[in-house]
């Protein structure tokens, strides 16, 4: 694993997805790329709709078909092109090298089988030759790293008797049996409450650095970034508008989009007290998206060639990157 | 300051593993005890984790549940001793936003049947007049009024929330009950939502109680804010105060829990420990309290005035922090 540090684990070339709808061809995910570090732990903001779950999905090839279809692009995983890949050499990176950890831990796990039989399930998948009791003590292993004492007990427990937090860190643990290289995380705190949210996002932290794995957190919350993330991708309406290191993204923000969510996050600060800052508008449908920048009409320094033609994202500097006409020339 | 709503000792136990009798020994204390008081113009926000009770107080105070005990009064009236027609006329004064606006909206009925569905019942309006009434009312919450007769299947979260307040202000009423009415929304969304029930709370002179799980939300849009825990208010008084000096563990753990905005500051590690459990006796809090010692586990402790305005349930906090 050493020799790959400081390499890319991930990287994602021109990925176009679309959806097939009533309405017609739907893009949630428009000619996006970024790549992944060994090591790194990077954040894709942006609200519902974005594009940011999908682009996530893509990178198990996890997009429903045939509704939908990653229509164009290249998805490199250790210089592997995923989208090339048979279905068989697939599944030993699902789970494996890439695993992944869902915004509603409920739903994500089968309420009919006791924690145990689910968590043990993919080391069995994996490493045909395990027996029982082995692959158990690895699970209990897992189960006591991510905070859950009476691992014992837990095994035997249903899905049910675990309260919300309790059931992300059995889908944490889960995820890190196999001691990916990659974990995809969508919004592993969206349902939990703050206190929790706090732990789990400290739970998370602690595991990449045991492990040395990469992190792609998907999140709606800024600052949750703040908190986890080193590197930031920010989309809005299937594009990716910014790419910024951590700091500079909330000191210096470049896209007007990022900086008009930065600006309107509630802080605690007597002077902005009921004051806040909100951006106009609402994000738009996909099947009605303007001609030109998608942030337009929500865009409080648009000039006339924003609404004729589609900025492209360059490079700012040599870790950041914005879409927006304002640094073109 | 006019006391609008005020809740005297307010109980409210769910029975848990009941029998066909439905006769049971065990119950879970979602409310108990509690005792608060909404006054004129003010919004006094309701702040605490899932399962602290806060909803089911809400919905005790709207009559919506039965409370076990204790009473509610709206304007100095009891609630629970209304006959129907001052049931009705406490409703058109008491309205309700609620979380989720994918659900809270008949999803067969056009915007201007929802949003009039309660002027046309309290027979405050003719139904030629509906079509006026409704465009009014989506411009006051800054929807275009061309809107009117789409169905709520054709907005986005925001413009359905919009929908929610516009049907909640529709009625003139006096008090709004806002039940984690942004929690649901995105973050360019959110502060849209509450600056219009920030704009509308001092237009219409209305009040709110402000149900929320998300400190800095609270700390942006109430006045007052009660930190409710197992079903008990933990500390209760003026959000600055309550910001600057939080004096119940509780609440310091709820303020450092908040993810700041700025990456590389400091970061304060909550322990990890979730095997916590609500106990019968004694501070609810105990079990992942950090300063707790042999009395909270014997003795409840009571809400106490610490400074004007700012009190709290801890006996800790009686010890370090009283007036002197």
């Amino acid at each position: 694993m050493n020799d790959l540090k400081d390499k890319k684990l991930l990287e994602i070339k021109n990925l176009t997805i679309d959806f097939f709808t009533d309405d017609g061809k739907i893009s949630a995910v428009e000619d996006v790329a970024f790549e992944i570090n060994q090591g790194e732990i990077v954040g894709l903001a942006g609200e519902s709709g974005c594009g940011k779950s999908v682009a996530a999905l893509s990178v198990l090839r996890l997009i429903p078909q045939p509704a939908g279809k990653i229509s164009g692009g290249e998805i490199l995983f250790k210089n592997k092109d995923i989208l090339k890949l048979s279905i068989d050499e697939l599944r030993k990176i699902r789970g494996a090298e890439i695993s992944m950890i869902f915004q509603e831990p409920m739903t994500s796990l089968s309420p009919l089988q006791k924690i145990g039989k689910q968590l043990i399930e993919g080391l069995k998948i994996h490493n045909p030759g395990i027996n029982k009791k082995e692959a158990d003590e690895i699970a209990k292993l897992w189960l006591n790293k991510v905070g859950i004492h009476n691992a014992d007990k837990r095994m035997e427990s249903f899905p049910f008797e675990l309260s919300g937090g309790m059931r992300q860190r059995v889908m944490i643990a889960m995820a890190m049996l196999m001691k990916p290289s990659l974990l995809i995380a969508d919004e592993p705190t969206t349902a939990l409450d703050v206190t929790i949210q706090s732990q789990i996002l400290d739970l998370i932290l602690e595991m990449q650095a045991e492990t040395g794995m990469s992190v792609l957190l998907i999140t709606h919350d800024f600052p949750v970034i703040a908190e986890v993330c080193k590197k930031v991708i920010v989309m809005y309406a299937g594009k990716i508008v910014e790419i910024s290191d951590v700091k500079n993204l909330f000191s210096n923000p470049l896209h007007p989009y990022t900086s008009g969510l930065i600006k309107s996050i509630p802080k605690i600060n007597s002077k902005t007290r009921q004051k806040l800052y909100s951006i106009p508008g609402y994000v738009p449908s996909p099947s009605d998206y303007p001609v030109g920048c998608r942030f337009a009409p929500r865009c409080g320094s648009v000039m006339e060639i924003c609404k004729q033609r589609q900025p492209r994202l360059i490079s700012i500097d040599s870790n950041r990157k914005a879409a927006c006409f304002l640094y073109e020339n | 300051m006019n006391v609008i709503l005020k809740t005297v000792n307010l109980s409210k136990y769910f029975p848990l593993n009941s029998n066909f009798l439905n006769f049971s020994k065990k119950f879970t204390k979602a409310v108990d005890n509690v005792s608060i008081e909404v006054f004129q113009g003010e919004t006094l926000a309701l702040v605490g984790e899932s399962g602290s009770g806060k909803t089911t107080l809400a919905r005790c105070v709207t009559g919506l549940e039965k409370p076990n005990s204790g009473k509610t009064y709206f304007h100095s009236k009891d609630i629970s001793e209304l006959d129907s027609t001052g049931q009705k006329s406490l409703r058109k004064k008491m309205q309700i936003i609620f979380q989720d606006p994918f659900s809270s909206l008949n999803p067969r009925m056009k915007i201007s049947d929802i949003i009039t569905e309660g002027l046309i019942e309290h027979k405050l309006i003719k139904k030629s007049d509906k079509s006026e009434t409704a465009k009014k009312l989506l411009t006051s919450v800054g929807l275009d009024s061309k809107y009117c007769s789409r169905f709520p299947h054709e907005f986005s979260g925001g413009q359905r929330q919009r929908i929610s307040i516009a049907r909640a202000i529709s009625l003139n009423p006096e008090l709004i009950i806002c039940d984690e009415p942004v929690s649901a929304l995105d973050m360019s969304v959110r502060t849209q939502i509450l600056n219009l029930m920030l704009d509308l709370k001092k237009n219409l002179n209305l009040s709110y109680l402000f149900i929320s799980h998300d400190m800095s939300v609270v700390y942006n849009i109430a006045d007052r804010a009660a930190i409710m825990y197992g079903g008990k208010i933990l500390e209760i008084g003026n959000v600055e105060k309550i910001f600057d000096n939080p004096v119940h563990p509780y609440t310091s753990m709820l303020i450092s829990a908040i993810p700041k905005p700025e990456p590389e500051s400091k970061k304060i590690k909550i322990d990890a420990n979730e095997n916590y459990f609500i106990p019968d006796k004694g501070c609810k809090f105990f079990p992942r309290c950090k300063y707790c010692f042999d009395r909270c586990k014997t003795d409840e402790p009571e809400l106490e005035d610490l400074y004007p305005n700012h009190s709290a349930a801890c006996h800790r906090a009686g010890k370090f922090f009283k007036k002197t």
